[in-house]
């Protein structure tokens, strides 16, 4: 069920007033059957089967894990004589030692359905093809399996639940029904944003009043991510599919491919930060606040803010769950001595730091798609976030040398300026149809880079026409000012929602109008559905 | 509390409400001309309510024939053309009772051509025809009927909703302001300048009958229906225009014609066939024509004279003509008739080109 749809507004007004005209102690039971009907709606039975799974395991590894947490403490408080230090380290180890076991089962179970689902055909095709020059003919059959709605989001959530099981950072949930609600909530389920069990799970069940205010702003925040979506990203969609598409026909080239991958960049903050949108303003209609994951990327001054305001529950749950795990493993440990020997103290350090991020991005890039472009998108950011780690004190020395003065405006801007530069550098592994044809763009935009084409109109034949070209620019405008205005602290619909009933009403009509009039939806135009659904 | 819950309720009604009405008015503001069919509709809603005398509905062989400018200058009846291109069978009860819901004539045309060229909602399904499927849904105001047409005859799935909802599909659209409630005079008062057209062949006349298919005579039946529980001083006609030759959909047009007339009587309403007065007509087969179903203008002046005539002659219609409560209909002569002969300028150059060639 696609969250711009009739059938979606339906079922959000159905949801809506069971949750708030049943007996409050319903409420977290109207938001799973609906979780529920979302789901079977959107994949079907079969794709209830994985999920199910994935919640079954999860809940029950987690109770296990728990239960072996609370036998251990039991073992010390029963013990007959006070156990020693010594003692009561090899019992905690013993009981490390069997939850990590039944972690390892669970996550291995749950990332091998991912796995299975989404790379057994990548993997396959590269082993083909490498075999097949081996020995030539031979092929092992490319499995091809729909993708289970929503299995990544739900996969990294309850796996992150799992791993804060183990390590005793939160309780395991003792409601299957409850947890199962956690794992499947349905604004998020689509795309995001990945919560966190200790934020999240204790808000899902509890009992909510509703809080006109509240409402208020969850509405404005769902009209917004409208006009994200089917305003701004799907009209700049449109010129991107014209680019892309033509780019290996050999119709374009130079500054036109640039800006085609500079649009998709558009194009995606508008879908993705627009169904985030959608998805944070549903839940503030129950009550419910959700992680924010967009905050304002574009104006990141380096590319590692850029990431910290880019999909940040996912960059969190990297961070948390492998970068983390990865700079602080006894291997990482082991190296950063070695180096700090070797190379000295600062780049012993940072060296290992950096590998850390690089598989980290890695990770980020794979999580994307089986393919390598996605690999190829994941080294590019790991390399470039390194780098502006390892030579932080050289870019430090080379500003004070020249003078720069690092507050002032010109500066920030330059920075956020080359900062989008990278950024959309990096784009063209994930916009373009291979890795391949991604080099093959960048090189055509160095070396036949063509300014004219700003000038000569030829712009206006890449499916947008004047009129629609001024629309996406307008837009932009808007969207550009609101992230300005937020940037600088200040919410823009905390400050609408608070006004007089006519200013509001006014608003939201004008809002929808908008959306309607210039969104790009219905069989006129070519609707795609949101982007990083098929994540 | 309960108050503040019904101050809630009441708040989001009142919304909900200004949001329907928007919506519904921003969808006739962009919806596009098709074909004439929504100028002609458009034009209808905005008469004046209960003002006009004569009402034919029909398809688009009756917004061909009859021309109510200049059958109010001749004899001073109001009448207006309520027509849309290819209506099909199944639609055309609707269109009665959409017509009736506007005006109360004193006499309500009803062309039957729509039921003996039964092109019909299906057919337009298969052929995956939306251009005609929309001239029978996108022209009429938003109400419960033309959605439980659509509802009926269109099926339920998403690939239809913008049908339904026809904002879906023109909401992009060049924004109309006089259209914003699907309302805006319309000088023609439905009638279709179509041009000329030659190679016109006539049907030879024949007594026999043939029943209509099941749909048809489901739709007729929807249609007595309709007029039987229309106003009481509403006098029903139906009737066939002197349609020339074999009309698309079907080779046996007129033995449908002459079950039609039966079943009409049966019902206790008048039947009038053209086609038996047809020499009364005296086309001229070079110049009065578009095709077999459509006159040119020519062809249009003979019809309206001999239908005004008819109409004055068996109904008691009131003549307007110095009315101040008509003064548009008055104000509209003129201007038509310089419409009327621009067209007439423009159809003799087509013959007088024409038959230069075939002499040639």
């Amino acid at each position: 069920m696609p969250l711009f749809s009739i059938r979606f507004f339906i079922f959000l007004v159905i949801t809506f007033i069971l949750y708030y005209t049943l007996p409050k102690r319903f409420q977290w039971m109207v938001l799973l059957s609906s979780s529920i009907v979302f789901y079977y709606l959107g994949g079907g039975l079969k794709a209830g089967v994985f999920i199910t799974t994935t919640i079954l395991t999860t809940f029950y590894g987690a109770r296990r894990m728990d239960d072996i947490a609370a036998a251990h403490a039991a073992a010390l408080k029963n013990a007959d004589k006070p156990l020693d230090r010594e003692a009561k380290k090899a019992l905690k180890a013993k009981m490390m030692d069997r939850k990590k076991r039944v972690l390892r089962l669970v996550l291995l179970l749950n990332f091998g359905i991912l796995a299975v689902l989404k790379y057994s055909s990548f993997v396959v095709g590269n082993v083909n093809a490498v075999a097949g020059r081996i020995a030539p003919g031979f092929a092992i059959p490319q499995p091809r399996f729909l993708l289970p709605l929503g299995i990544s989001f739900y996969t990294f959530q309850t796996m992150g639940y799992l791993i804060d099981v183990y390590r005793g950072t939160v309780k395991a949930d003792r409601n299957l029904f409850q947890f199962a609600l956690f794992g499947s909530y349905f604004p998020q389920i689509l795309q995001g944003p990945i919560g966190q069990y200790g934020a999240l799970a204790p808000q899902l069940y509890a009992e909510h009043t509703f809080d006109p205010v509240r409402f208020r702003k969850g509405f404005l925040r769902i009209l917004w991510g409208y006009f994200k979506y089917v305003v701004i990203a799907e009209r700049a969609g449109i010129l991107v599919k014209a680019i892309v598409d033509g780019f290996d026909a050999g119709n374009y080239r130079g500054l036109t491919v640039f800006l085609g991958v500079f649009f998709y960049g558009i194009q995606m903050y508008g879908d993705f930060s627009g169904g985030i949108d959608i998805v944070l303003g549903v839940s503030d209609l129950f009550g419910i606040t959700m992680m924010e994951n967009f905050i304002q990327p574009f104006m990141a001054r380096s590319v590692s803010e850029f990431w910290q305001r880019w999909h940040e529950s996912l960059g969190h749950w990297m961070e948390t769950y492998i970068f983390y795990p990865v700079a602080l493993s006894k291997t990482f440990s082991k190296m950063q001595k070695f180096l700090r020997a070797k190379i000295g103290p600062y780049y012993g350090k940072t060296l290992p730091t950096c590998l850390a991020s690089v598989i980290v991005f890695l990770t980020v890039g794979i999580w994307h798609g089986a393919a390598w472009k996605y690999v190829c998108f994941g080294l590019y950011h790991g390399i470039l976030v390194s780098a502006d780690t390892l030579f932080a004190k050289q870019f430090e020395s080379s500003r004070k040398f020249l003078h720069i003065d690092v507050d002032s405006f010109s500066w920030r801007l330059f920075q956020m300026i080359r900062t989008t530069f990278l950024i959309t550098i990096g784009r063209y592994f994930d916009c373009a149809i291979s890795a391949g044809t991604a080099f093959r763009m960048l090189l055509t935009t160095f070396r036949d880079f063509d300014p004219g084409v700003l000038f000569d109109g030829s712009l206006l034949t890449l499916g947008l026409d004047g009129r629609q070209f001024l629309i996406l620019l307008f837009t932009l405008l808007i969207l550009l000012t609101v992230d300005i205005i937020n940037y600088r602290g200040t919410i823009c619909r905390d400050v609408f929602a608070v006004q007089g009933i006519v200013f509001r009403w006014l608003l939201y009509l004008a809002a929808i109008f908008v959306i309607m009039r210039f969104g790009v939806y219905g069989p006129g135009f070519d609707v795609s559905t949101f982007i990083y659904q098929g994540f | 509390m309960k108050k503040k819950v019904f101050v809630y309720i009441l708040k989001a009604f009142i919304f909900s409400l200004l949001l329907v009405c928007l919506l519904v008015h921003y969808s006739y503001a962009v919806r596009p001309e098709l074909s004439h069919t929504r100028r002609n509709i458009n034009g209808y809603y905005a008469e004046p309510r209960n003002s006009l005398d004569v009402v034919f509905v029909g398809s688009s062989g009756t917004m061909s024939a009859f021309l109510p400018v200049i059958a109010y200058r001749d004899f001073g009846f109001a009448s207006y053309n309520f027509c849309t291109n290819e209506t099909a069978y199944e639609a055309f009860p609707y269109c009665v009772k959409e017509a009736l819901k506007t005006q109360k004539p004193d006499v309500l045309m009803i062309d039957i051509k729509t039921l003996v060229r039964p092109c019909s909602i299906n057919g337009m399904l298969a052929n995956n025809e939306e251009g005609n499927i929309r001239f029978n849904t996108d022209a009429f105001k938003w109400s419960p009927d033309r959605l439980e047409f659509m509802w009926r005859f269109l099926p339920h799935t998403s690939d239809y909703l913008p049908y339904f909802f026809d904002i879906l599909k023109y909401h992009d659209q060049p924004f109309d302001p006089a259209n914003w409630d699907c309302a805006d005079h319309f000088i023609n008062r439905g009638f279709n300048f179509l041009g000329w057209g030659h190679d016109i062949s006539y049907l030879d006349m024949t007594d026999e009958v043939l029943p209509v298919s099941e749909g048809v005579e489901n739709a007729f039946n929807e249609i007595v229906e309709i007029c039987r529980n229309a106003d009481p001083d509403v006098q029903v006609v139906f009737f066939y225009y002197p349609y020339a030759g074999p009309v698309a959909y079907t080779d046996t047009p007129l033995e449908f014609v002459n079950y039609l007339g039966q079943r009409t009587e049966e019902e206790g309403f008048t039947f009038l066939n053209c086609l038996d007065y047809f020499d009364e007509f005296d086309f001229d087969v070079e110049r009065d024509y578009w095709n077999n179903g459509h006159w040119s203008i020519n062809g249009a002046e003979k019809i309206t004279a001999w239908m005004g005539a008819y109409l004055t002659e068996h109904y008691d219609l009131p003549d307007h003509r110095g009315d101040a409560a008509y003064s548009q209909w008055e104000a509209d002569i003129a201007p038509f008739e310089e419409l009327c002969r621009a067209e007439h300028e423009k159809v003799s150059g087509y013959i007088n080109a024409y038959l230069a060639t075939k002499e040639s």
